[in-house]
């Protein structure tokens, strides 16, 4: 998720054609676009299409609400993706103490004094 | 929005182009805090903030906010305005409180701002859409007479967020409607601007899911599934450096 489509294997069907088509769809290539349009069209269909870009737009925005309103995850929902997170080193961006909340970032960064201590 | 998906290169599920078209007609008209010109505005210079050199050079910075300049705008718009719209576009996950907070005695009021934030959502969403899709991005609608209804709710105050919104108990009878479902930080976060928040989160069901249906994975409600939509989303998400 965080590795693009040079990580490898989603574990998700098509999930390479979705990742390539998620950083066409942000990048300025236009030509790489519409490989990746073509190949979902293609493989997995017209219907398939409508609802990638439309889930790739809908996030594409809702993280702007989110990131310029300050809004911060919620506590239980922290707490739930704290290891994944990790792994995905996601608590590396720069805006994760504000999305975290200062509770949640405490933890984080008592988990990883933890770890590498 | 229906008669512009006409001509789309695949079919547009229905519900979703009578969500767009409805959001697209709310863009020309007056909203809460913006008359139908500055909205219109808004969403021009959204469109236009990706071409911003200013704004490309602070993307590539380290420090984006010790690069200084002016923003290349269409000059409808003040500078401050300018300045938190190009940002919300061009670099949003590197946005800070400190920033927020400029803004804000720079001049622009809190319900303001949350409108602008929105105005720069629901275009980013629609035009992302067309894009994927390899369509035309659709005309901005011609801005209608009328005032803003400066409309605020009582119920709105500062808690988490940068900006004040409405805790999920507290709304009151004018919100109710809105307030349905499990809590959501993020379903709060335009709530300062009532009608920005139902609007938005009217595209997110028809572009995402409803909120049921989130969660319920016995079925599938979409063309592609729970976990492809997920992975999708998570990232898009990462690409914009978005913790939420």
């Amino acid at each position: 998720m965080t590795g693009g489509a040079a990580a490898g294997d989603t574990g998700v069907v098509h999930g390479d054609l979705l990742i390539e088509f998620a950083e066409a769809v942000l990048g300025d290539d236009d030509n790489k676009l519409a490989r990746a349009r073509t190949a979902i069209a293609e493989r997995m269909g017209p219907a398939a299409l409508v609802d990638a870009a439309a889930v790739a737009g809908l996030f594409n925005a809702i993280d702007r609400v989110a990131d310029a309103t300050g809004t911060p995850l919620e506590d239980w929902k922290a707490e739930q993706s704290e290891d994944l997170r990790d792994e995905l080193r996601i608590n590396d961006f720069a805006n994760a103490a504000t999305a975290l909340g200062p509770r949640a970032a405490q933890a984080t960064g008592r988990r990883r004094a933890a770890t590498q201590s | 929005m229906q008669t512009m998906y006409a001509e789309a290169p695949v079919a547009v599920r229905p519900d979703l182009a009578v969500a767009h078209q409805r959001a697209w007609e709310r863009l020309g008209n007056p909203g809460t805090w913006l008359d139908a010109r500055k909205r219109i505005a808004v969403a021009a210079e959204t469109r236009d903030a990706p071409g911003c050199a200013l704004c490309r050079r602070r993307k590539a910075a380290l420090s984006p906010y010790a690069i200084d300049g002016r923003h290349d705008s269409r000059g409808d718009l003040p500078e401050n305005w300018v300045e938190a719209i190009h940002r919300v576009v061009s670099d949003p996950g590197r946005l800070t409180r400190t920033w927020y907070e400029a803004l804000r005695t720079s001049g622009i009021a809190d319900g303001e701002y949350v409108e602008i934030v929105s105005i720069v959502a629901h275009v980013t969403a629609i035009d992302t859409f067309a894009r994927g899709l390899g369509m035309a991005l659709a005309p901005l609608p011609a801005a209608q007479d009328g005032a803003p209804s400066r409309y605020r709710p009582a119920q709105a105050r500062q808690s988490d967020a940068w900006v004040p919104t409405i805790a999920w108990d507290e709304h009151g009878p004018n919100e109710a409607s809105y307030f349905v479902g499990l809590p959501s930080n993020i379903r709060r976060a335009l709530t300062l601007v009532p009608d920005e928040a139902r609007s938005f989160f009217a595209v997110v069901e028809a572009q995402y899911l409803p909120g049921p249906a989130m969660r319920d994975f016995s079925k599938e409600y979409r063309a592609i599934t729970h976990a492809q939509i997920e992975l999708l989303a998570g990232r898009i998400s990462a690409i914009n450096q978005c913790t939420y």
